[in-house]
């Protein structure tokens, strides 16, 4: 069981907020993630766990596995600080199984328990190191976020059901992006690869709680309302930065000692809405609406510790400071609609369809937040082997191309050298060296498959 | 199940990420200039992109990273500042491995990253020093004059050789003291530092001067100042030897060097004496087209063709070696004058505000610059002033030609007697150090007494000139022996009255720790003092006296003065010593061929007596040998002193009495016949001819009872000296005091047998007509003579003797006496701060005037003060000559004024306080004059220190080109810019971190030479300047023009002062490189 564990859990994706896909689970997934008002399976642990209540006068246990692969294909040509479009770089992510272990029990007297383990639907994008967008990022291969929840759900009455759920999210971030550590123009041009420091942050949050709230209500016979809110995360982890100092002659003597560094960041606050209609028992057809309060991730911080450049040529020692990665999200709000239909005994059809708004700005647009609109299709099946439920899932995420014209940037290239960059200047040139210009394509595709066991 | 969240932990700790690979693949792998260059080549190349307008910039550095790192090909279309720069590639990367060779790097790291160092950066220091300098050279960018004026400056090179022509820097910087230096100076003068106020005042001084500086109307004037100490330093001398020839271009006042013959191409159409130029400075032909001329001499990389000599001079033009001029000779003493061990140069620099008078707050203002309120010297009690005002109008003398010629005379022909005179004056001067009991009674008139004798004596015709003369005698030569011994012993010396032999001997000094008086006095007190009793004393016959022969009465007794009346005794007292000449000078005999003495017996005899009274039948009835007509003088003393007096004697005089009623038996016995025992008489009497030979005995007399009334002390009981009319009287103003410095002056037997053997070589000098002799006799009326009308620096036309009597009408000597009062009693108020003056001025004497007896005769001990004095004495009688016509103007006020102008002035008060202020901080001092004497030192340093100094005297002849760069100078010292202080500050404080010597082993590698005829820094400059000029590609090679330096300028001061990508980044930077 511990190498299942292992198995399952090692793949568990996430990226730095705003790349989540706006759905995740295989059942629910394929319903375009309109599960909010319509949970009533251990899915309903990342949606409403008042949905847990579901299994409440029902099976004692039940047991969901699933897993999904969520690929992601992003096309940027970057403008560079000085007006010149580089050569286009393509994502090289890391195909991974995002997986969801779930389990629920009915504690009887009208309570139910779920505990699971969850992960976002993420991709980790990697590019070419030498490529233009490599001030972004180079690749967040090896990171890892996973959130361990416990909830329950009470009955209130046979109509309304409330749910709360406490997690602890798991963050492993790796992130691997290049510094510049041009001192200005004293001696370089700002983008000179030979000044390029690449850099890995390594960090590891073994304790991130949060808390989800939820209720469902049966207004009528077809139609139910669910809401949830999942509270915010802020994650501060711990690890390491590594720098390999630039090949340039200036730092002929120098080297790095220390590396230990702190990562944090902000997960947002969602709040989750949706109306389950059931024209007829078989059929359940649910729109929602989410909003996810992104603009409270306005920078990624890594702070240092004592890690600093040793022999650098005329300075000696020169410490790292703070880098700040200004994100400066917007909130974002999706609309969906899905349909779960129980197309002949035991064989279920879903489809579903997400208009999510991006939440990266124009400005703050990198290849690290490749976060556009999207419009999810969904569809799914799934079957019935007596008390085994057998899911499919397959989605695509068409994200609208995003041409961030020269000057329009604010991202700004990570320079170790003190003083950061400060408000962002546009003035034709390349004084202030921003990495986001370009344009941007990108989609997602995905699939999964799972099953639920009741026992 | 339940322990899954474990399994997950369990698999994230397996999951260790892959190690980074942090191995630095560096792209530079040559040298320090190698690298430098490269990150130089690609800044550029950025910047230039930046300033391209295109809108786009190459942002990577791609375009120029292979050229800029291993050189090659330009790339298409490629910047002209990084092609040039590309162009001296080899050049900058020798020149900056050769300023930081890969040895010293460590060192250098070693103190850039030390803590102490770094906080230059945290405390504003460096960036102090960058933005001051970055401020000039933008003001350098913004003066359009300035920039002219260095265009113009660049078009005139190859002035030096090229070692000089790698600049007076350079020797500095390769100073191998430099460390120490920089260690002990600019702390004292940073701010805080002992001696910053001073040295900024200083600074501020020479600021405003600078700053204030004009051009004159007609620069090639050879009567202007500066061309006239052109003229003075620069002029070549037979009499300085060289063995290092130093060659210099000489340069005309437009700053051109000298062609030497004006012939076809070159012309002189405007008969100006030099050759025709246009306007950018080029020679020029007929037709005015420019002549390709060679430079002087090579110029370091620049193409030359034109044939020179084993010295690399051209043919064209003239030179002048300056080891052989009066700078190169100034040159090579200043070498001791600047030995930290003695510390003359600046002592005496410092001793002369002494000289200068009280302080007093005072502003200078200037045409060009601000007003300057400063400390400044009063001249109104300024005694140096007053001396050089009283020097000065000696040469007012009509006939200092004359004099001046005479010593030229001397120095240059007379070496042998020239330096032993002087040798013995300055050997008895520090003889006179090591008695330091022989002082005047203050307020001594001694002076002021002797003065009037000295225009008597020089008012008659012929007698100074005959006294001079007399020093040629022989026996002169034995006279200062004899006084020696006069003025040594105090014996008793008399007459044995029955043989009339002198009895005593000269055996008992002076007790000098008693009293003046009685026989504690010396023979030569007393004989003064006697000869003074004498003096304008008559002496007679006595009432009753009788001629008696064997006793019978040949005569009714006389009346008292009927038969003998000496009106002047001491005066027949002197005639009695000289010879009796005739009309033409003619020493007279008598009979038996003895030499007359002038004394003649006035004996009123009855005139059948006198054809009866032989000098025999005197002889006989007085039995006194000598005691004929003509008395020696040994028989006029048993005549006063011969006890009992013979008969003969005693029937016509009563015992003689002195002018105080003495008898001479009583009060002046046991002195005179001193004189006799080693026969004073002969070495005296060639001085005591001179004065006979003119009748002019009285004024001997004259000059002996003045010594007699000041020879006394104070303590003598002998006189009393508040009652010029009462008994024994005598001003007592202690010359006697000087009696064992004399005599050991005379044992040493240098200055007297200096004067008496070299006499007869002085007098025979012939100048203008003139014998020496008459020369300075002319000249001491001159000094000593009352002139009227003459006035004293302030104005005042009279003044007092030393006791306080008016003196109406002042004389030469006045003027110096009165400066040189002045001058004693300001050393005196400053105590050991005045006594630098003695002791300095000594030293400079001791360095250039001493002279040595050598196996050919008497040298100078240093080679080449004849030569300096020659020249000194042919500037001053051409200067005399030129100004004839207005020489007392010139005298008495254009020159005085200037000098005060100069010693009151700002600068001349802040380098004396300044000296003053090194007292604190005395290794700054032993530092600044180590270096000084490094520059100094032989060699290559002297090459440079020699040439550059030259060059620069010549060059600043060309106002209109160098006023801009004074005045740009002016700026850069002006305390406002901060300049001076911030870079001070910046050395003193990086040397105080430096334990490896790294900030002087920097500039001095900055001045290596990485190549023939240049140097790093030189290299690093022109790379900078080919950069930076308006046209790097196009003017590549041609001499920078004024806009050139104006870019250059403006790009190097951005560079220090950009905050965004000039050196203040860097700064920034380093500031920053630890957390808060």
């Amino acid at each position: 069981m511990k190498r299942l564990f292992a198995l399952l859990l090692l793949p568990a994706v996430a990226s730095a907020g705003g790349q989540f896909l706006p759905l995740r689970g295989v059942r629910p997934g394929a319903r375009g993630g309109a599960f909010v008002a319509g949970a009533d399976d251990p899915g309903a642990l990342w949606y409403n766990p008042a949905g847990l209540a579901s299994l409440v006068g029902g099976e004692p246990h039940t047991l969901l596995i699933d897993a999904a692969w969520a690929g992601h294909s992003v096309s940027y040509t970057r403008i560079d600080s000085g007006g010149n479009a580089l050569p286009t770089v393509a994502d090289d992510s890391q195909p991974l199984l995002l997986p969801t272990l779930a389990a629920e029990f009915d504690l009887g007297d009208r309570w139910a328990l779920g505990v699971g383990l969850v992960a976002p639907y993420a991709a980790l994008d990697g590019y070419p190191e030498d490529g233009g967008q490599r001030y972004s990022l180079v690749s967040f291969h090896g990171s890892v976020l996973a959130t361990l929840e416990a909830a329950v759900a009470f009955k209130l009455t046979d109509d309304v059901s409330i749910g709360a759920g406490i997690q602890n999210t798991f963050v492993k971030l790796r992130s691997k992006l290049v510094f510049s550590a041009c001192p200005k123009e004293i001696v370089c041009a700002p983008e000179d690869p030979e000044f390029d420091a690449p850099g890995r942050i390594d960090a590891t949050s073994w304790l991130t709680p949060s808390a989800v709230f939820g209720i469902q209500a049966t207004a009528t016979s077809w139609l139910r309302l669910g809401a949830s809110v999942q509270l915010p995360s802020f994650v501060s982890a711990g690890g390491t930065v590594k720098v390999r100092l630039p090949s340039s002659g200036f730092f002929n003597g120098a080297h790095v000692e220390g590396d230990a560094a702190d990562v944090s960041l902000t997960l947002p606050l969602i709040v989750r809405a949706g109306a389950e209609v059931r024209p007829v028992p078989a059929v359940a057809i649910e729109a929602g609406f989410d909003w996810e309060a992104w603009s409270m991730q306005d920078q990624v911080e890594v702070t240092p510790h004592n890690v600093r450049v040793e022999g650098a040529a005329g300075v000696g020692t020169y410490d790292f400071g703070p880098l700040v990665i200004p994100r400066r999200f917007k909130d974002t709000y999706a609309l969906r609609l899905g349909v779960e239909a129980e197309a002949a005994p035991g064989l279920f059809v879903r489809a579903g369809f997400v208009h999510e708004s991006g939440a990266s700005a124009d400005e703050y647009l990198t290849v690290a937040a490749v976060d556009t609109d999207k419009n999810v299709v969904t569809a799914g099946v799934g079957y019935r082997f007596g008390k085994v439920r057998v899911d499919a899932m397959v989605g695509h995420a068409f994200m609208g191309s995003r041409d961030i014209g020269r000057g329009t940037s604010c991202a700004p290239q990570q320079n170790p050298i003190r003083p950061p960059a400060g408000a962002c200047v546009h003035d034709g040139s390349p004084d202030h060296v921003y990495v986001g210009d370009g344009s941007y394509d990108s989609a997602w595709t995905f699939a999964g498959v799972g099953m639920q066991a009741d026992f | 199940m339940r322990r899954a969240p474990w399994g997950l932990l369990a698999c994230l700790a397996a999951c260790a990420p892959p190690a980074f690979d942090d191995t630095r693949e560096p792209a530079d792998t040559g040298s320090f200039g190698t690298i430098a260059y490269t990150l130089i080549c690609k800044r550029l190349a950025y910047l230039a992109d930046r300033a391209d307008g295109s809108g786009t910039y190459d942002v990577t550095g791609a375009t120029y990273r292979a050229f800029c790192r291993v050189g090659g090909a330009a790339p298409p279309n490629a910047y002209p500042e990084v092609v040039a720069l590309g162009a001296g590639r080899a050049r900058l990367i020798g020149a900056l491995d050769t300023a930081f060779p890969a040895s010293f790097l460590g060192p250098l790291q070693g103190l850039l990253t030390a803590n102490g160092f770094l906080a230059l950066y945290d405390d504003g220091t460096i960036v102090g020093a960058s933005q001051t300098l970055a401020d000039l050279m933008k003001a350098m960018a913004g003066d359009a004059e300035f920039r002219a004026a260095m265009a113009q400056l660049d078009a005139r090179r190859g002035m030096r050789p090229p070692i000089p022509a790698l600049g007076a820097l350079r020797v500095v910087a390769r100073y191998p003291d430099l460390d120490a230096f920089l260690l002990a100076v600019p702390p004292a003068i940073a701010p805080g530092g002992a001696a910053h106020d001073e040295f900024q005042h200083l600074v501020v001084a020479a600021s405003r001067e600078l700053a204030d500086t004009g051009t004159v109307a007609r620069r090639a004037d050879p009567e202007r100042t500066l061309n006239l100490a052109i003229q003075l330093l620069l002029t070549e001398s037979p009499s300085f030897p060289s063995a290092r020839p130093r060659w210099l271009a000489r340069r005309d006042a437009r700053g051109l060097p000298v062609v030497a013959t004006i012939a076809p191409p070159y012309v002189d159409k405007d008969g100006d004496g030099l050759a025709d130029v246009n306007a950018t400075g080029s020679f020029v032909d007929a037709a005015g087209a420019p002549i390709a001329s060679p430079t002087p001499f090579p110029v370091a990389g620049a193409a030359d063709a034109a044939p020179r000599d084993a010295f690399g001079r051209a043919a064209l033009y003239r030179y002048v070696d300056v080891d052989r001029t009066l700078l190169g000779a100034v040159a090579r003493d200043a070498f001791d004058l600047l030995s930290p061990s003695r510390g003359t140069g600046l002592d005496l620099l410092r001793a002369s505000a002494v000289l200068l008078g009280a302080r007093r707050t005072t502003t200078r203002a200037y045409a060009h610059a601000a007003p300057l309120t400063y400390r400044g010297f009063d001249a109104s009690g300024a005694a140096l002033l007053d001396m050089i005002y009283a020097y000065l109008d000696l040469l007012a003398d009509p006939g200092i030609d004359d004099t001046l010629g005479l010593l030229r005379a001397l120095v240059a022909d007379h070496e042998h007697e020239a330096s032993r005179l002087l040798e013995a004056i300055l050997a008895t001067n520090d003889l006179g150090k090591q008695f330091p009991g022989a002082a005047l009674e203050p307020g001594s008139p001694l002076y002021d007494d002797l003065v009037p004798v000295a225009n008597q004596i020089l008012a008659v015709p012929g007698l100074a000139e005959d006294v001079l003369r007399a020093l040629e005698a022989p026996e002169t030569r034995d006279l200062a022996a004899r006084f020696g011994e006069l003025m040594t012993y105090k014996d008793r010396i008399d007459f044995d009255p029955s043989t009339q032999a002198t009895i005593g001997s000269f055996r008992t000094p002076v007790d000098r720790t008693a009293t003046d008086s009685g026989f504690n006095r010396s023979l030569f007190q007393r004989i003064l003092h006697l000869i003074h009793d004498s003096d304008g004393h008559a002496i007679c016959n006595k009432d009753g006296a009788i001629i008696r022969l064997f006793g019978i009465p040949l005569s009714l007794p006389y009346n008292a003065c009927d038969l003998m009346r000496i009106d002047d005794l001491a005066v027949f007292y002197v005639q009695s010593i000289a010879y009796a000449k005739d009309a033409q000078g003619r020493v007279l005999y008598d009979s038996d061929g003895r030499p007359l003495p002038k004394a003649l017996l006035p004996l009123n005899l009855p005139s059948w007596m006198r054809p009866l009274t032989t000098d025999g039948l005197l002889e006989f009835s007085s039995g006194i040998d000598g005691f004929r007509w003509h008395p020696t003088p040994q028989a006029l003393n048993r005549v006063l002193f011969l006890d009992p007096s013979p008969s003969f004697i005693a029937s016509v005089l009563d015992p003689p009495t002195c002018a105080d009623g003495d008898r001479y038996i009583d009060q002046h016995p046991g002195s005179l016949a001193a004189l006799e025992l080693k026969d004073t008489y002969a070495p005296i009497r060639p001085l005591v001819q001179a004065f006979a030979d003119h009748d002019a005995e009285h004024l001997f007399v004259a000059v002996l009872s003045v010594l007699h009334k000041h020879w006394p002390s104070r303590r003598s009981l002998q006189h009393q000296h508040t009652n010029p009319v009462g008994y024994g009287y005598a001003w007592q103003s202690n010359v006697a005091s000087y009696e064992p410095l004399i005599a050991r002056m005379i044992a040493d037997a240098k200055l007297w047998p200096a004067i008496t053997e070299s006499a007869a070589t002085v007098d025979a000098i012939v100048v203008n007509g003139k014998n020496a002799p008459a020369v300075l006799a002319s000249h001491g009326r001159w000094v000593f003579g009352p002139r009227p009308g003459l006035a004293k620096r302030g104005g005042a036309t009279t003044t007092t003797t030393e006791d306080g009597r008016p003196v109406a009408t002042l004389s030469p000597w006045h003027l110096l006496a009165d400066a040189y009062k002045a001058k004693r009693a300001a050393l005196a108020a400053a105590g050991d701060e005045g006594k630098l003056w003695d002791r300095a001025g000594g030293e400079v004497l001791d360095l250039l005037a001493r002279g040595d007896a050598t196996g050919g005769g008497w040298r100078f001990r240093n080679p080449r003060f004849r030569g300096m004095t020659l020249l000194l004495i042919d500037f001053l009688r051409g200067r005399v000559a030129a100004h004839r016509g207005t020489l007392d103007d010139w005298l008495h006020r254009e020159m005085p004024a200037r000098v005060e102008e100069v010693m009151t002035g700002p600068v001349y008060a802040g380098a004396a306080d300044f000296v003053l202020s090194l007292s604190s901080a005395p290794s700054a001092r032993a530092a600044l004059e180590s270096l000084g004497q490094h520059l100094l030192s032989g060699g290559e340093p002297t090459d440079v220190t020699l040439t550059v100094a030259g060059d620069l005297l010549q060059w600043f002849a060309d106002d209109p080109d160098l006023v801009p760069l004074v005045h740009m100078a002016g700026k850069a010292l002006d305390p406002a810019g901060g300049l001076v202080d911030a870079h001070l500050t910046f050395l003193a404080k990086a040397r105080a971190v430096d334990t490896r010597t790294v900030v002087a082993t920097v500039l001095s590698n900055l001045f290596d030479q990485p190549g023939p005829g240049l140097t790093a820094d030189a290299a690093i400059v022109d790379a900078i300047c080919d950069v930076n000029r308006t046209s790097p590609v196009a003017d590549r090679g041609k001499p920078l023009g004024a806009d050139d330096y104006g870019r250059v300028f403006d790009v190097v001061g951005t560079f220090l002062s950009d905050e965004k990508r000039g050196l203040r980044r860097f700064v920034d930077i380093v500031e920053d490189r630890h957390l808060p």
